[in-house]
């Protein structure tokens, strides 16, 4: 609940005790004092209290309830016409967005070339209008509504025109600045979305913000818009907590940051001195879309690491990059991992496809305890190359009985139409 | 000594009452901050394309089983299909069904029968067979085939042996889900730490048009079942899921469509099959796992309708569905009174079950002896008349004021009819429960507690199942409604919402 409200919240019921005393008193005083304008609350106070006199309080409380019903009715019905009145209006209006300027948004969004403010002044049919409160908040719903349609086709800059020719980011600023601090999060991922820039001295106010959330909200957002150096905020969070949302925002802010031309600084320093478990073995998955091989190099030592997430990381890390020199260094690491690493790490090998190690998925499938770690080798070995699935078809030959059924499996997966099962570790 | 007894039991009674009305006033606020709490979520649009785009986005299985369903079951596995989520597979266990169900399934999605190596992580009735679709427009779809169960606990359990994702979504086959359930869903998932299982609403299907496994139109039902139902759940779940996920003390995860981590599903030890309430038995297993290993926990409900089912279109059929959650519920605290007040289980032992306890589970005890003793007192002359109108008057306005709250919630979040004579209509049914659909849901609910006393025999009737379109029934002749249920022990209906879910 929003500030304002808890502390009117609170003086309701500091105060209401004191009313319930006077409630009391009123009865007695009626017929000496003279009349008086706070006598008119002590009147109905005193009906109140004399309607039920010589019932059971029973009868008296229940009388009670029955009156906030009747109010807590009277009180939904206007509540709903309200908000009845509310929407019907933001439909209209949302209505008359969409039949005006549907079209010549998308059609300015989705032109290639850069198109000059007039030109899309004509485009639009562009009528100038000073907006405020709801209609500039369901101009921004319209926005991200044509933003959505766009999707892969939009062109940012035209989009950018269209932002400033509607002043939306001064509507946003604003909302940043004295807007309500709950709903600021959302109003920070409008501007992601849109992709519009806020200046700093917007936003530097919010990074300490007591709501943790929007604290981390924004640095997530100097994560994108940050020229020169992203993750100078990221350090200094104080009630930093990761969630799985975070991997999948970040992953796509930095791709963000690399269609745009912007440095990615090597994840290295931050992974030396990160606490949080989840986020480091985020940073060390990560490290194979933006960092160099010195800095995949440098995540080989988590193979052995005592953190099992890590470990988990590192093989993902090697996978996505195809690192071919890690080969040997996770083969070597085989024996001292648990069953379900083993299970990650010819998945890795698998994906890395270099086509060398066809010899170690046989190893494997020879010595392995586990069924399903045998499964994994023998489809490796079909998928893996040439080479390895000659040394399938020879493994399948000798068999024992128990096995046959795995390898008709891997057949059976592999001959469906875009098949192959996933292991599940 | 009679005028003592009467006068302390109404006393408690009064007091009772008092408490439970408190009690969903506490609710209704909790609610609403649960509202709130939720519109300040992130924003969708930007979430939605994250999550299309990005590689971390975690794949969920819908596993749903599916017994003797050959009318509808081509419809309800293309409407599963039919999600718009990046990385999901649909797993349809055929629970030894006797009709052609399987044949249907075959025929109709290119299915061939592939050799798999069964790993049984939970104990399920014998697996018979895996097949996959040779068409790639199917390739999310698994089929499993196995011996019958019995209950719906043994096919989920083969579904999860099969799952591969690490997340399932547990739904009937003939439930028709949103076309952004899964995303709904997983939103909260992704948002917070530590969510093990994530509720979304469900509501009646019956009354709505459905094309293409698609609900177009929302509509309230007509019939007085379906229409009271709709209620009923709609206050289940806007008010009494949505005020106990405020404060992390779910009672339970629907049946009929709930979010879980698939790990935790298995370290708990899967659905039970011995019980009638398995949605509730399992939520329970999964939150006493994470409280006995000291694992933080997050047991959600969301406010977005991500399900539609086709509920009970009579009384009848309304009897053996009730019948069946007293009996569950009463076998779930038969198992689980042990977790009640004790501090380690924390909301769930020392919040959520003594509530469904006193105030769900003797509800209806209450309810029968105080209408015998009223019925005792006015033929004696014993009632003061007056009184017994304004107790009964409040009961019935606060009943009111429940059921308008809730289409007021309803109204604010997600307008999910259009048009003021279906809110109406609602208001009308609101009007008329106490009178006309309340009394038969207590005496339901004790006639499934005296089964679960007298050690009686479960039986699962034949659900009477209209379906949504009959493209796939060309040579079925008979009549669309079925007949009633008989006494056979291998028929059964899965179902949707628990005992736990009638707030």
């Amino acid at each position: 609940m929003h500030m304002k409200s808890r502390k009117i919240a609170a003086l309701v019921g500091l105060v209401w005790p004191s009313v319930l005393c006077a409630a009391d008193t009123a009865g007695h005083r009626m017929s000496e004092l003279e009349f008086s304008g706070l006598d008119t609350l002590r009147y109905y106070l005193s009906v109140w209290q004399n309607q039920f006199q010589g019932y059971p309080w029973v009868v008296k409380v229940s009388y009670t309830i029955l009156l906030l019903c009747a109010a807590g009715v009277v009180l939904l019905a206007v509540l709903m016409l309200v908000q009845h009145i509310r929407y019907r209006r933001r439909d209209r209006f949302m209505k008359k967005l969409h039949k005006k300027y549907y079209d010549g948004f998308r059609e300015v969004c989705m032109t290639e070339r850069e198109l000059s403010e007039s030109e899309v002044r004509d485009i639009i049919d562009y009528e100038e209008k000073h907006w405020k409160g709801w209609r500039m908040k369901s101009l921004c719903r319209f926005f991200v509504n044509v933003r959505e349609s766009c999707e892969d086709k939009l062109v940012q800059r035209n989009l950018t025109t269209l932002v400033r020719l509607f002043n939306l980011h001064v509507y946003l600023e604003d909302k940043l600045t004295f807007g309500f601090s709950s709903n600021k999060v959302r109003y920070l991922q409008v501007v992601q979305y849109l992709q519009i820039l806020i200046p700093e001295s917007v936003l530097v106010r919010l990074l300490n913000s007591h709501d943790a959330n929007l604290s981390k909200s924004v640095r997530i957002y100097y994560l994108w818009a940050s020229d020169y150096e992203p993750f100078r905020f990221m350090r200094r969070q104080r009630f930093y907590y990761y969630r799985p949302f975070d991997s999948l925002e970040v992953h796509e802010i930095l791709k963000e940051r690399h269609a745009l031309g912007k440095i990615i600084p090597s994840f290295r320093p931050y992974i030396a001195v990160v606490d949080d478990r989840y986020l480091k073995s985020f940073l060390i998955r990560e490290v194979a879309s933006w960092g160099t091989d010195e800095d995949v190099e440098a995540m080989m030592p988590f193979f052995t690491d005592d953190e099992m997430a890590y470990r988990r990381a590192a093989f993902a890390c090697m996978g996505e990059r195809r690192y071919e020199p890690a080969e040997q260094r996770m083969i070597d690491s085989y024996n001292v991992q648990t069953e379900p690493m083993r299970l990650l790490l010819l998945e890795t090998l698998l994906q890395i496809g270099s086509g060398k190690q066809a010899d170690f998925f046989v190893r494997v499938y020879k010595e392995a305890a586990s069924r399903v770690t045998r499964y994994a080798a023998i489809r490796g070995l079909y998928r893996y190359s040439t080479a390895g699935l000659l040394q399938f078809q020879r493994l399948k030959q000798t068999a024992p009985e128990q096995d046959r059924l795995l390898f008709e499996q891997v057949e059976a997966f592999a001959r469906l139409s875009n098949q192959s099962p996933i292991i599940s570790h | 000594m009679k005028e003592s007894v009467l006068f302390f039991y109404g006393y408690f009674v009064f007091f009772y009452s008092m408490a439970l009305l408190l009690s969903y006033a506490v609710l209704i606020w909790l609610a609403y901050i649960s509202l709130t709490r939720s519109y300040n979520t992130m924003m969708d649009p930007y979430v939605r394309r994250i999550i299309r785009r990005s590689p971390y986005t975690p794949g969920v299985s819908i596993v749903a089983p599916a017994y003797n369903e050959e009318r509808t079951i081509v419809d309800n596995v293309n409407s599963l299909l039919l999600q718009d989520y990046p990385l999901f597979e649909v797993v349809i266990v055929n629970d030894g069904s006797t009709d052609k169900t399987l044949d249907k399934l075959i025929e109709n999605f290119d299915l061939v029968e592939v050799p798999y190596q069964y790993n049984e992580r939970i104990p399920a009735k014998p697996f018979r067979g895996l097949y996959r679709s040779t068409n790639p427009k199917y390739e999310r779809l698994t089929v499993v085939d196995k011996e019958n169960g019995g209950t719906k606990a043994d096919p989920v359990n083969a579904g999860l042996n099969v799952a591969v994702y690490p997340y399932f979504i547990n739904t009937d086959v003939d439930c028709i889900l949103a076309p952004d359930a899964i995303f709904k869903c997983m939103r909260p998932m992704l948002e917070m730490k530590d969510v093990i299982a994530v509720s979304g609403v469900m509501t009646m299907s019956n009354g709505c048009t459905v094309e293409d496994g698609r609900i177009v139109k929302n509509r309230v039902p007509n019939t007085p079942a379906p229409l009271f139902q709709t209620l009923e759940y709609m206050r289940s779940f806007l008010i009494g899921k949505m005020g106990w996920s405020a404060i992390n003390a779910m009672p339970n995860v629907s049946g009929g469509y709930g979010l879980f981590d698939r790990d935790v599903a298995i370290a708990a030890g899967g659905y039970s099959s011995d019980s009638l309430a398995e949605d509730m038995d399992m939520l329970i297993r999964m939150i006493g796992y994470c409280c006995d290993f000291k694992r933080p926990y997050r047991v959600v409900q969301i406010p977005d309708t991500c399900c539609w089912t086709e509920g009970p279109p009579n009384l009848s059929v309304l009897y053996r569905q009730r019948t069946r959650w007293g009996h569950g519920l009463m076998q779930t605290y038969g198992k689980y009174y042990r977790m009640m007040f004790k501090r380690k289980y924390r909301q769930l032992g020392l919040i959520t079950l003594p509530y469904i306890f006193f105030f769900e589970l003797l509800a209806p005890f209450i309810e029968a002896v105080g209408l015998v003793t009223f019925i005792y007192l006015a033929l004696t002359g014993a009632v003061n008349w007056g009184t017994a109108l304004v107790i009964f008057l409040v009961v019935y306005a606060f009943c009111l004021v429940l059921s308008l709250v809730v289409v007021f919630y309803d109204y604010i979040h997600s307008r999910s009819y259009r048009g003021f004579f279906a809110y109406f209509k609602l208001i009308v049914a609101a009007l008329l429960e106490p009178f006309f659909y309340h009394p038969f849901i207590v005496f339901f609910s004790l006639r499934g507690y005296f089964r679960f006393f007298m050690r009686q025999r479960v039986v699962w009737g034949e659900m009477t199942r209209k379906g949504f379109s009959n493209k796939n029934n060309k040579d079925d002749d008979k009549d669309e409604d079925a007949a009633p249920a008989t006494d056979d022990g291998n028929a059964y209906v899965y179902n949707t919402a628990s005992a736990a879910d009638n707030q």
